[in-house]
């Protein structure tokens, strides 16, 4: 029986520095690591989460003043990496409900956020992502418009694609069209409980790897309260660019590294067992080779997203979220680049692992190293990294900015003399 | 081109991107071009396009958020070029 079956209590300490909790954020790891191969059997790791729920890491980006912990980016990094040390499908179900819980901390009305913080800090409220439309890789646009009903109540329809752990959500955080006048780029986000919503199960989610995500298509139909929607000041597009996507991208850049990373200690630690390296491989010059580039590979991954951490959290600092650099093209190629380097990155980095342990360890199924490989593959296809690149490309033209970061920051006037 | 010539191909160039204009609509000159279905991907676009039918060149100086408001802020920017790249 698994110490999550018994019910060991952990708990990340509200009063300490995350980054000094290495202890409880490692024995997190091997919890979620023993449940791993379980959840592989695409079963969505309900006990995971109620780990997640009760150490406090639900709310890990709630303010502390909500009975959160407070933290920001550079703790979602933290957090992630070491989750998806664990298992990669229960870092991505966090990564997208801390996602939800950013925009909503950020953007929700006083009164929402007053119902809804305290409660995803106590761990009542795990939060689904609702922001793909078929057809659509976009999270801008959504075909689907918000219906007034009598007086103040707002009537959702929407189909989604592709939802993880719908099944298993308290809650719904989804794009809308404003409304059934306007156009599909004018996107609002409207919460609703579960129990506010029919929620029909429209496909199985059968794939190569990530399969305790338990991302299938939803039918969601209801009415929910006006006061349930979050219409950002300066317009949804531009609170994507600014802190959703961002918040997003960390969170899974995160969990792939952690991904790799525990593939490489697993690898490093079986040919460190004499026993182990006899039935595996040599340590030659083409083993340490090939582990050397591994290394390589997971510390560009760690320097490019403690890069990206590091410079949001200055120009947070100096303009807020809402200001203009966040949303400027300089910063959304880069944050798209945290994603495309993340992804293939840590991928590649298994590959290389799968290619070092050979066929005993790398190819056996079942094995840690061979669900990491199928998990990882996931990684450029979820928000396609195709699409994001030519995003990127075709701003980059336009984007003269390749220079220091810290000139690219409003105020730091880089146009100067030009 | 100049003057006219330039504000009615820029107008025939300019409806392409808008997907929320519905075909045989006056394109307002005053609407907001987001709110016409004008986003950032499509506003790139655009622009290559401008230059190259145009023969312009806009400079990054000009790629800004108020240039790019309504189609008059943009007719504004696109007239201008043309004028200076006839002198």
């Amino acid at each position: 029986m698994s110490e999550l079956v018994t019910g060991v209590a952990l708990t990340i300490d509200r009063d300490v520095a995350l980054d000094n909790q290495r202890g409880a954020l490692e024995h997190l790891a091997s919890l979620l690591r023993a449940e791993a191969a379980a959840v592989d059997d695409e079963v969505f790791p309900v006990r995971g989460l109620a780990v997640l729920r009760s150490a406090g890491l639900m709310g890990l980006l709630v303010p502390r003043e909500n009975g959160g912990l407070g933290g920001g980016l550079s703790e979602l990094a933290l957090a992630g990496r070491m989750l998806g040390r664990g298992c990669v499908s229960t870092a991505l179900i966090w990564a997208m409900h801390c996602q939800q819980v950013a925009v909503i901390a950020t953007y929700a009305g006083p009164q929402l956020r007053e119902r809804l913080l305290p409660a995803i800090a106590a761990g009542d409220l795990y939060i689904a992502s609702v922001t793909s439309e078929a057809g659509s890789g976009q999270i801008t646009s959504v075909q689907s418009p918000l219906l007034r009903t009598k007086g103040s109540e707002l009537k959702i329809t929407r189909d989604a694609p592709v939802v993880t752990g719908g099944a298993h959500a308290d809650a719904f955080l989804i794009t809308m069209r404003r409304d059934v006048e306007t156009t599909p780029e004018d996107v609002v986000l409207v919460y609703a409980d579960r129990h506010q919503l029919d929620v029909q199960t429209k496909g199985v989610w059968r794939t190569m790897g990530v399969r305790g995500t338990q991302s299938g298509p939803l039918h969601l139909a209801g009415v929910v309260p006006d006061t349930n929607i979050i219409d950002p000041p300066r317009g949804f597009p531009r609170a994507a660019a600014s802190l959703m996507i961002p918040a997003g991208h960390v969170a899974w850049a995160s969990a792939w590294l952690g991904g790799a990373e525990g593939a490489l200690r697993e690898v490093i630690s079986a040919l460190k067992d004499p026993h182990q390296r006899r039935r595996l491989r040599k340590i030659d010059d083409l083993a340490a080779e090939r582990i050397a580039r591994i290394r390589i590979m997971i510390d560009i991954v760690d320097s490019f997203l403690r890069s990206y951490v590091s410079d949001y959290a200055t120009v947070y600092a100096r303009e807020g979220v809402d200001g203009d650099t966040l949303h400027g093209t300089a910063f959304n190629i880069r944050t798209n680049n945290l994603k495309v380097v993340a992804s293939e990155m840590a991928f590649s980095a298994v590959t290389r692992l799968v290619e070092l342990a050979g066929l005993s360890m790398g190819y056996q199924r079942g094995a840690p190293l061979e669900r990491t490989f199928r998990d990882l593959r996931s990684a450029a296809l979820m928000y396609s990294n195709d699409r994001l690149l030519v995003a990127s490309g075709k701003l980059a033209l336009f984007e003269t900015k390749v220079e220091p970061f810290i000139w690219q920051l409003n105020g730091a006037d880089a146009s100067e003399g030009r | 081109m100049h003057g006219n010539g330039a504000r009615e191909a820029s107008l025939a160039i300019l409806r392409q991107y808008l997907p929320a204009l519905s075909d045989g609509r006056e394109l307002p000159l005053s609407t907001s071009l987001r709110s016409l279905g004008l986003n950032s991907m499509r506003a790139v676009d655009l622009l290559l396009d401008l230059e190259d039918q145009l023969g312009i060149t806009v400079p990054d100086s000009a790629l800004t958020d108020e240039n790019f408001e309504t189609a008059g802020t943009l007719l504004a920017l696109v007239v201008s070029l043309t004028d200076a790249s006839d002198v």
